[in-house]
């Protein structure tokens, strides 16, 4: 790292031109996160044209806020109304949603924006200060270290059981048939699409969970005629200390997952998130509650999917491979506007590339400073009478879903899976594992046909190489390990229920 | 039949004899559950069928590997969830929507479901208006003035703002004469 | 009650949509006059995700293009289906001349033989415009391997079938292909690993020495070759490439492979031979100046200019060989 490089680069930034494009692109990104289907690919492609007329700097600037602004956006609808605004929002939904529920709106979207500021601050004093290595490491995960990668993160979510292990698994059965649909890896035949050349992709996965939490969530509200006054409550805006406290473990472990992921070619944000929930069900003090409504299942996937946005621009700025399509258009920025990420980057255009850099901590904090009052105006919908909130809303996910790929079958798809998302909950089948195996199983199956193409039909290749290997071990152990404790959970039930019996017998 | 204002939170007290709290659980009449079950089965079922068609293996899992033994999967869990549930083993909450809590759901799925259908024939604007009329008058018995002004914002306001604020293109109608009317 | 409050919402509806009618702005679709298109929007629909190459260098052209004939162009990523959809979407549209799509080659062909794929449109669906640029292909191997060249690694896959493994852009892409070429031509035996997800991800497979082989274009090669994390063996086309000077073509080295990358547009098929003259000049004096190759070389891309008919001809050149190395990459996978 070359600090006399980067205080140059913040000396272009701190320039009242690029702080206030800097502004712009934040605003920008939260309004384009909020609105589900107009993702930060959408959105970010679609605000390019209007940045040809700056300068090299200020238009890569822009666009990077627009980039790591929407990470801050998308956490309001999750936290709202049950409504992800991009996939790595849709895990958010999970315990952000129960805390509106309880009436912590105000204190869940207060975690997650300094979450993400911390979880994005820290991934980018990572590019800074070590880039080039964590490029090479993040180059050494191939397709069998991938595979291991999913198979830790599915059993690390092996514990959203819920009530009944029957009813999970079925919902994460279904959820990676789901994921079957599309043309498959490897043969390159389309499966499940019933024609339909849209399916060939596989089923928009934004549109799916806007079906699952969103419209779900009003079905199931309006089935129910649940008392709204509950939700109307906003409480506090801002997290107290216990909150903070509670939260840093999850911010810490979350920053890190996230910065992580990043920086290995082709993982999403989606997935980052997902793992780093994941993890908060071993580690987090509150892990019971994860699920309804703990601090840490919003705080530690916030972070990471912040974490994850900056570090994905490690393998950009060094190696010229954008990670994910996101990072994609805003390298596909970097192109029109003359500059080559990659290994010459730092060569031809440093001085662009440093401020696009000492742009992000700026960026980070503009973005919090940002979203933190706004949090007043985001719980005011709250207080919208329940019968119009409803009808707005609907609005809202009808446009979300076409506005993915301006197409009305994922708006039929949001239709359908707001029907399966309503009999899920009256039917007690958690929505999580459904969600986990969606985002991971078409990772998990392209990279096994790939680590076997590789091996040439040899299973091996899992085992034989160290990392691949290690993942799997801490996968088994992590499967394991619920075996043992449920062994000695046996014992205490029976005891307690002979307790019981005593108490019955003397009434 | 005169339909009394709903409070601010849309419930409405002396409709049904029953107040919103009362519905609660009540675990003896768990039709849904078999349904849900046997909706389950008939999926598996079907993965099993259709990865029939697809390869098995080819020097690694083929295209039907993984759908026919999720299938298989899923036809089997189902039984298991049936059987729970005859033996009460199943341990769900199995709640019933109140009469009026269906009627919501179905009205709402319908005019929802027929605005999905008719978006790219009337256009968006048009869609929406409708929809937003429709539920809240019709689902949700709000005034008139207040739904109106409420679906104009949602079919014609939010079209401007994002067809020409942020270049995010709704469907227009396809129907010629609401086509040249700018629907 | 009811029935009249319902009477008088229609009322209101109507009412409603006579201030719709201020915001009509249908284009006209009536003669050509002198002028067309200037003042129109255009629509030019890219069939990959915003970001990748062909984007970036469509949206180039479209700021050009809109330049020269005094035109607005939405460009509009349809990125399904492996370009399917955009090419279905193309085809489908109004031939009034205002709807340009890009194609590439190989799945524009690929995508219509593979019957599995059910695609609604055949060569006659589509009107070329013209054809934009040619990104060969171009064999990558690792840069601390002991193929020098060509004959090196052909022989070593002749002796060692199978056992080296060759990333690819996805099954029977150009990389798939271009593989396949090498394989007939020579008697060598590969091992293809596909990632069709993006070349990005195959050529973050190659830099992390998980493949050995990278069977890339130059447009994406480039950047490594330069950096020494590539050796490039082998050019698939007629002559060197201008970006790449120093290496040799495959033909120069006695095996006559050639896979070329062409990329262009499009129009659907039905389109006033007025309008198609217009547009396919305009992208001519776009395309063959000597401004343009210096943009395109920025984005490591070369400009290949071909006409209405000299395109639609590679094209149909093309379709038997794409034919057969279609079933070739279903058997070879």
């Amino acid at each position: 790292m070359d600090a006399a490089e980067l205080l140059n680069g913040f000396a272009t930034v701190l320039t009242p031109q690029n702080l206030l494009l800097v502004l712009a692109g934040c605003l920008l990104g939260t309004v384009i996160g909020v609105l589900p289907g107009v993702g930060p690919v959408a959105g970010t492609a679609i605000l390019i044209p209007l940045t040809m007329g700056l300068d090299p700097a200020g238009a890569i600037i822009m666009l990077a806020a627009i980039f790591y602004g929407s990470q801050y956006g998308g956490t309001i609808t999750s936290v709202l109304i049950n409504t992800p605004g991009e996939a790595a929002s849709a895990i958010t939904c999970i315990d952000g949603y129960a805390m509106t529920k309880k009436g912590k709106a105000g204190v869940a979207l207060g975690i997650a924006a300094i979450g993400s500021f911390i979880g994005g601050t820290l991934a980018t004093v990572g590019l800074v200060v070590a880039a080039a290595p964590l490029s090479s490491l993040g180059l050494k995960i191939g397709p069998p270290e991938f595979f291991a990668l999913m198979v830790l993160g599915m059993s690390l979510l092996v514990g959203l059981a819920g009530t009944s292990m029957v009813r999970a698994l079925i919902s994460g059965s279904l959820g990676l048939l789901l994921a079957m649909v599309g043309t498959d890896p490897h043969a390159g035949l389309p499966r499940f699409s019933f024609g339909v050349v849209h399916f060939f992709d596989g089923l928009e996965f934004v549109a799916v969970l806007v079906g699952l939490f969103g419209l779900g969530e009003i079905l199931a509200g309006l089935a129910d005629r649940r008392q709204a006054s509950a939700d109307t409550q906003v409480g506090r805006l801002l997290p107290n200390r216990q909150e903070l406290r509670d939260s840093s473990g999850a911010i810490g472990r979350g920053s890190l997952i996230g910065f992580l992921l990043g920086i290995i070619p082709g993982m999403t944000g989606s997935a980052s998130s997902l793992l780093a929930y994941g993890a908060e069900r071993k580690f987090a003090r509150n892990r019971d509650q994860l699920g309804e409504g703990a601090i840490e299942g919003v705080a530690s996937p916030e972070s990471a999917n912040n974490a994850h946005a900056n570090s994905a621009l490690i393998p950009l700025f060094t190696l010229g491979i954008p990670g994910s399509p996101t990072v994609a258009v805003l390298m596909g920025a970097f192109l029109m506007n003359g500059l080559t990420p990659g290994p010459m980057l730092f060569e031809t255009d440093a001085d662009i590339a440093w401020a696009v850099i000492a742009s992000l901590f700026v960026g980070n904090l503009m973005c919090l400073v940002l979203n933190l009052p706004l949090i007043r105006v985001w719980t005011m919908l709250l207080k919208v009478p329940r019968p119009l909130l409803t009808s707005l809303i609907l609005v809202f996910l009808v446009v979300g879903s076409y506005s993915i790929n301006n197409s009305t079958i994922d708006v039929m798809v949001m239709f359908v899976f707001g029907i399966v998302g309503l009999f899920f909950r009256r039917l007690d089948i958690p929505l999580a594992p459904l969600v986990l195996t969606l985002i991971l199983g078409p990772f998990m199956e392209t990279s096994l046909r790939r680590s076997l193409s590789m091996s040439l039909g040899d299973f091996s290749i899992f085992v034989t190489r160290p990392i691949s290997l290690t993942l799997l071990v801490l996968a088994a152990v992590i499967i394991l390990s619920p075996l043992l404790r449920l062994r000695r959970r046996g014992q205490d039930k029976q005891d307690s229920r002979f307790d019981r019996m005593r108490e019955d017998s003397e009434v | 039949m005169e339909h009394s204002r709903g409070d601010a939170l849309g419930a409405r007290d002396g409709d049904d004899g029953r107040s919103p709290e009362s519905v609660g659980p009540q675990p003896d009449s768990p039709w849904m559950a078999y349904a849900g079950a046997g909706v389950v089965l008939a999926i598996g079922l079907y993965a099993i069928v259709a990865s029939l068609d697809l390869g098995y293996w080819d020097e690694g899992p083929g295209p039907g590997f993984f759908p026919f033994w999720l299938g298989v999967l899923l036809a089997v869990l189902a039984v298991i969830w049936a059987v729970q549930l005859a033996t009460g083993a199943a341990g769900m909450p199995v709640r019933e929507a109140g009469p009026s809590g269906t009627r919501d759901v179905v009205l709402t799925l319908l005019g929802l479901g027929a605005s999905v259908l008719l978006l790219e024939v009337l256009g968006y604007q048009l869609t929406m208006f409708l929809l937003v009329l429709f539920q809240l008058l019709v689902v949700s018995h709000r005034r008139w003035l207040e739904s109106l002004i409420f679906a104009a914002v949602a079919g014609f306001g939010v079209y401007t703002l994002f067809a020409y604020v942020l270049q995010v293109y709704l469907p227009t109608a396809s129907l010629p004469f609401l086509a040249a009317l700018g629907l | 009650m009811k029935k009249s409050m319902l009477v008088s919402g229609l009322c209101l509806v109507v009412a409603l949509f006579g201030a719709g009618c201020a915001k009509a702005e249908k284009s006209g679709d009536g003669a050509t006059d002198e002028n067309w298109p200037s003042g129109e929007t255009m629509e030019m629909i890219v069939g990959y995700s915003a970001g990748g190459t062909t984007d970036t260098m469509a949206r180039e052209l479209a700021a050009e293009l809109e330049k020269k004939l005094d035109v607005q162009i939405q460009v509009v990523n349809q990125d399904g289906a492996g370009g399917q959809q955009a090419y279905t979407d193309l085809a489908n549209a109004e031939p009034d001349g205002l709807t340009i799509g890009t194609i590439n080659y190989p799945t524009i062909l690929s995508t219509m033989i593979d019957k599995s794929k059910g695609a609604t449109y055949k060569l006659d669906d589509f009107q070329l415009l013209a054809n934009h640029v040619n990104d060969p292909r171009i064999t990558v191997v690792q840069p601390d391997s002991d193929y020098k060249n060509a004959d090196d690694l052909v022989e070593y896959a002749k002796e060692n079938p199978g056992k080296l493994r060759g990333a690819t852009s996805g099954l029977a892409g150009g990389g798939h292909f271009s593989m396949l070429k090498l394989e007939e031509a020579t008697g060598a035996d590969f091992s293809p690993v596909h990632f069709d997800t993006g070349q990005e991800d195959a050529k973050a497979a190659f830099l992390g020495g998980h493949v050995d082989v990278y069977f890339a274009s130059v447009g994406d090669a480039l950047e490594i070759i330069e950096s020494g994390d590539g050796r490039p063996v082998g050019l698939m086309d007629e002559e060197r490439s201008d970006l790449l000077p120093d290496v040799p073509t495959f033909k120069e080295q006695g095996i006559d492979v050639q896979e070329a990358g062409m990329r262009g547009y499009s129009l659907p098929a039905g389109v006033p031979e007025e309008r198609l003259k217009i547009l396919s000049d305009a992208l001519e004096e776009i395309i063959t100046s000597p401004e343009h190759k210096k943009a395109l070389a920025k984005l490591s891309l070369v400009p290949a200019y071909m006409d209405p008919e000299e395109y639609a001809a590679w094209l149909d050149e093309q379709l038997p060989t794409v034919e057969k190395f279609n079933e070739v990459a279903m058997e070879d996978k």
